[in-house]
């Protein structure tokens, strides 16, 4: 089932454009979320018609292509400045991570980028394991092991880490080079 | 948040760390955002863009003459294989298949996920009625349990009609009744036209949207050897599907793998284990990211019959819903 004429695009930008542009700034820097927000809604406008009626996680889902899409480009562009300029490769900043104690920030940056991202979907984006399948493009049997995995290690993790073992002062980078797909966070 | 699934003290603790709340817009994002759908709305609406599907169709059908070309010189076997080639060849067997006739649509397949004992599915499909007997209810019951043995009692045979009298479609994404599928045109290009603009756009590109209702359509419905020929080669047309090669299906037939990869996108990875002789997709494996098995689910049997066993009592009793246990 599709959006349909009964669904006014002003309308549900209203409603969406907050959850979307969140669902951005959580992983995306704070310059770029805002456009990013508008390319995703650019994009619903193009593809009204064929828009499915449950929209949230169809936003969400174009969104994370237009995050993935925009990573690709600004890794090419970084690499592109390392080879030119000899300059280091940026730390993650510690935007937004304030709230998290040390052993949750240790922890969280032991995850892997697919545990992180179905945390991440369920416990900041709220959305359903129904929803949160339908933006991975799995099943939600598929997501609800995925989630299961991703809890039972971040559970592990937390056990794990002795609070003394980490400062506040932790640099926000992954355990390996890779960006995360969740900038802003460790 | 959902609270079933928020219903754990890690996953609590981890949304109050939520890096940046959902609350409402400042005064500053609201009027950026005004603006922003000023902009968007004062743009004419862009149609999907066909044209790759087309030259890929191209590329297809010129794939599709060169492989007749090569069949008739007698030199496929020295051809080296592609998932384009292996395709093509599955369509061509799947076209001379005899067609078959009877009352309902009768399909078995094993069942494999990580969370439950593997466990088999059976359904029975007419026109007007739909019904399934699956072991899922006690293959998840059991693994729960740590146990192999599948409790009975759990196992039931469902009608699977809706409340109104309707029954759910054939694919993954349009659902076809039997006489939609009836109609279908057989021609690659024309179905790929009908599927695509029938398909609402799930954000993951139209070439996955495509794929996985192909693929549904391939493993369950009731396709005549025609419209199978044309949706292994609608398949072929799909950019990036790639060989994987001879391996040995969970049945123990030997089967050709082929793979689509969308990991690039962040979804899965699929691979369909298929006989190119007479086109039958025989076991449909999804990956998961980190390359673990998701699912699988192999074609044990399939074909028409003329009888269906009798539906049994709901499991939960009467309106519970299907396929869960109580």
């Amino acid at each position: 089932m599709t959006a349909g004429p009964d669904m006014v695009f002003s309308e549900v930008f209203r409603a969406m454009y907050p959850e979307v542009l969140r669902f951005v700034q959580r992983r995306a820097g704070p310059d770029a979320a805002e456009d990013l927000a508008a390319e995703v809604f650019t994009i619903a406008w193009g593809k009204w018609g064929a828009v499915p009626r449950e929209v949230r996680p169809w936003l969400f889902g174009v969104a994370r292509n237009v995050l993935a899409e925009d990573r690709r480009v600004q890794g090419r562009r970084r690499r592109l400045e390392l080879r030119l300029g000899g300059e280091r490769e940026p730390l993650y900043d510690e935007v937004g991570l304030t709230a998290m104690t040390v052993d949750l920030h240790v922890a969280w940056a032991r995850l892997s980028d697919v545990d992180r991202e179905a945390l991440a979907l369920v416990a900041w984006d709220g959305l359903t394991g129904r929803e949160a399948a339908q933006v991975l493009g799995c099943t939600r049997a598929a997501f609800s092991v995925r989630l299961s995995r991703a809890r039972r290690r971040l559970k592990r993790l937390l056990s794990d880490v002795e609070p003394h073992a980490a400062t506040g002062s932790t640099p926000c980078v992954a355990h390996d080079s890779t960006p995360s797909t969740l900038k802003g966070t460790p | 948040m959902t609270k079933s699934l928020m219903d754990d003290p890690v996953m609590r603790r981890l949304a109050d760390a939520d890096p940046v709340p959902t609350g409402p817009l400042t005064l500053a994002e609201t009027a950026r955002a005004q603006s922003v759908l000023y902009r968007i709305m004062a743009r004419p609406r862009t149609a999907v863009r066909r044209s790759h599907r087309r030259r890929l169709w191209t590329r297809g059908a010129a794939a599709a003459a060169a492989l007749a070309t090569a069949l008739l010189a007698g030199t496929f076997a020295t051809t080296p294989a592609s998932a384009r080639y292996v395709l093509l060849e599955a369509a061509a067997g799947a076209a001379v298949q005899p067609v078959e006739d009877g009352e309902y649509w009768y399909v078995r397949s094993q069942e494999d996920d990580p969370r439950s004992v593997p466990y088999q599915r059976e359904v029975w499909r007419s026109a007007d009625s739909f019904l399934l007997r699956s072991e899922s209810s006690a293959a998840f019951a059991a693994w729960e349990a740590g146990v192999s043995f599948l409790d009975p009692e759990l196992v039931r045979v469902q009608d699977m009609s809706n409340d109104d009298g309707t029954i759910a479609g054939f694919g993954d994404g349009v659902q076809l009744t039997w006489a939609e599928l009836e109609s279908l045109p057989s021609d690659p290009d024309a179905l790929s036209r009908q599927l695509t603009a029938e398909l609402a756009v799930s954000g993951h590109g139209g070439d996955w949207d495509l794929w996985n209702q192909v693929v549904g359509m391939l493993q369950e419905s009731p396709a005549s050897p025609e419209l199978r020929r044309g949706l292994w080669q609608v398949l072929s047309g799909i950019s990036g599907v790639e060989l994987v090669g001879t391996v040995t299906d969970s049945a123990g037939r030997e089967a050709t793998a082929i793979q689509a990869d969308f990991t690039d996108r962040r979804l899965p990875r699929y691979e369909l284990l298929l006989d190119p002789g007479d086109g039958s997709l025989l076991e449909t494996r999804v990956y998961d990211l980190d390359d673990s098995l998701l699912f699988r689910s192999t074609v044990l049997e399939q074909g028409y019959r003329d009888a269906a066993p009798a539906p049994e009592p709901p499991l939960c009793g009467p309106g519970s819903a299907p396929e869960q246990s109580c």
